[in-house]
């Protein structure tokens, strides 16, 4: 026991001989470091749906194209019911900081929308005009950017309403 | 303890400031998002002739002529022949022809002729004769015009009238032959607007 005394003592001691007066004890400081300093959380989702309109398959069916501005044509059979006004190009709100370099990229090729009859391909995604991968910078937090694709439909195509979804990210370059 | 080697060492390890230690701490540099996406297919239009378009019987001479059924949404209305054209009565054969759309309901669809002539002939007998002046709607309207469906109803059912032209020299063509027939048809388009 009295040997740990001792100890003890001379440890106190040893640290008060080799440490220089000024400097004193601080404890271990762990400063976490952002892999990104300085960027904000990159954040990216939909406020408007890509909406290919009222149409009719036709005989022998066809494509249906939204352009970002959101402009509607068709190919093959297809006739398109204008005047409903439904049809629409889609838009992604993006969030993160200006001025980076952002890549946006669907993360498949092409999606279904599915409904009474067959499942409807959907393809040929257009963000913003630069096609289905861009990098781009924000202009403004957030800033929207429209999106546009291409609707295939068969010949007979059963009638009724159809519905599906799509995914993109967005990462800093 | 003073200066032993083991309270050097003990000194050496007690030696310390402020220690930084950088650790990478994950933030968000990518992130996923989902829309949504959808389209209206709408029923495929479907036009029928549940009714043939007929001129009945008449009588001809040699000139030019003309005979018109308009449509009333109930037989239609035969009027009397113009020119070489008398009509006979009693036969009951002349009616307006009909057409049966059937479409999504609520949707307004044009119908138009498509390009003519329209003619109809009796083969080896007889010289053709055009068909024109089409005519559609119980309220006879000039093609092309518009209509819908209105629910519950699933279909649409257009009268169709017109006017045939009977050329000079008919007689001659169908003399001997009794009764020259003569048949043929006209196409519509129907689309949604």
């Amino acid at each position: 026991m009295e040997k740990n005394k001792k100890n003890k003592l001379s440890i106190v001691s040893l640290v008060k001989k080799y440490l220089p007066a000024t400097v004193a004890l601080v404890p271990l400081t762990i400063i976490p470091a952002p892999a990104y300093a300085g960027l904000i959380t990159i954040a990216v989702s939909s406020t408007g749906a890509l909406n290919f309109g009222s149409l009719d398959a036709g005989g022998t069916g066809g494509t249906v194209v939204i352009s970002p501005a959101g402009a509607r044509t068709q190919t093959g059979s297809v006739v398109l019911l204008s005047g409903a006004g439904l049809e629409s190009a889609g838009l992604l709100s993006i969030s993160g900081s200006t001025g980076v370099l952002i890549d946006v990229a669907m993360t498949n090729p092409a999606f279904a929308i599915t409904g009474p009859g067959a499942p409807m391909n959907v393809g040929g995604f257009n963000i913003d005009g630069g096609g289905s991968s861009v990098s781009l910078t924000l202009p403004t937090n957030p800033a929207t950017f429209p999106l546009g694709a291409t609707l295939t439909v068969a010949a007979g195509q059963t009638a009724g309403v159809y519905f599906g979804t799509y995914t993109v990210m967005a990462n800093y370059q | 303890m003073k200066n032993t080697k083991k309270g050097s060492d003990i000194g050496k390890a007690l030696l310390m400031g402020t220690a930084l230690v950088s650790l990478s701490s994950y933030q968000a540099e990518a992130a996923t998002g989902t829309g949504l996406m959808s389209a209206i297919i709408l029923t495929p239009i479907d036009v029928t002739s549940t009714q043939v378009l007929h001129f009945g019987s008449m009588s001809v001479t040699t000139a030019v002529g003309t005979i018109t059924v308009v449509p009333n949404g109930t037989g239609g209305t035969r009027n009397a022949g113009t020119g070489s054209v008398t009509e006979i009565a009693g036969a009951g054969l002349e009616s307006e022809g009909a057409l049966q759309i059937t479409a999504a309901t609520g949707l307004v669809m044009n119908v138009a002729l498509t390009a003519g002539p329209f003619t109809v002939d009796d083969p080896g007998a007889g010289l053709p004769m055009t068909v024109d002046t089409f005519m559609g709607q119980a309220v006879p309207a000039a093609f092309p015009f518009t209509t819908s469906i209105v629910g519950p109803a699933t279909n649409v059912i257009v009268p169709v009238g017109a006017t045939l032209n009977v050329p000079a020299g008919q007689e001659a063509a169908v003399a001997g032959i009794t009764p020259a027939t003569f048949t043929g048809s006209y196409t519509v388009d129907v689309n949604y607007m």
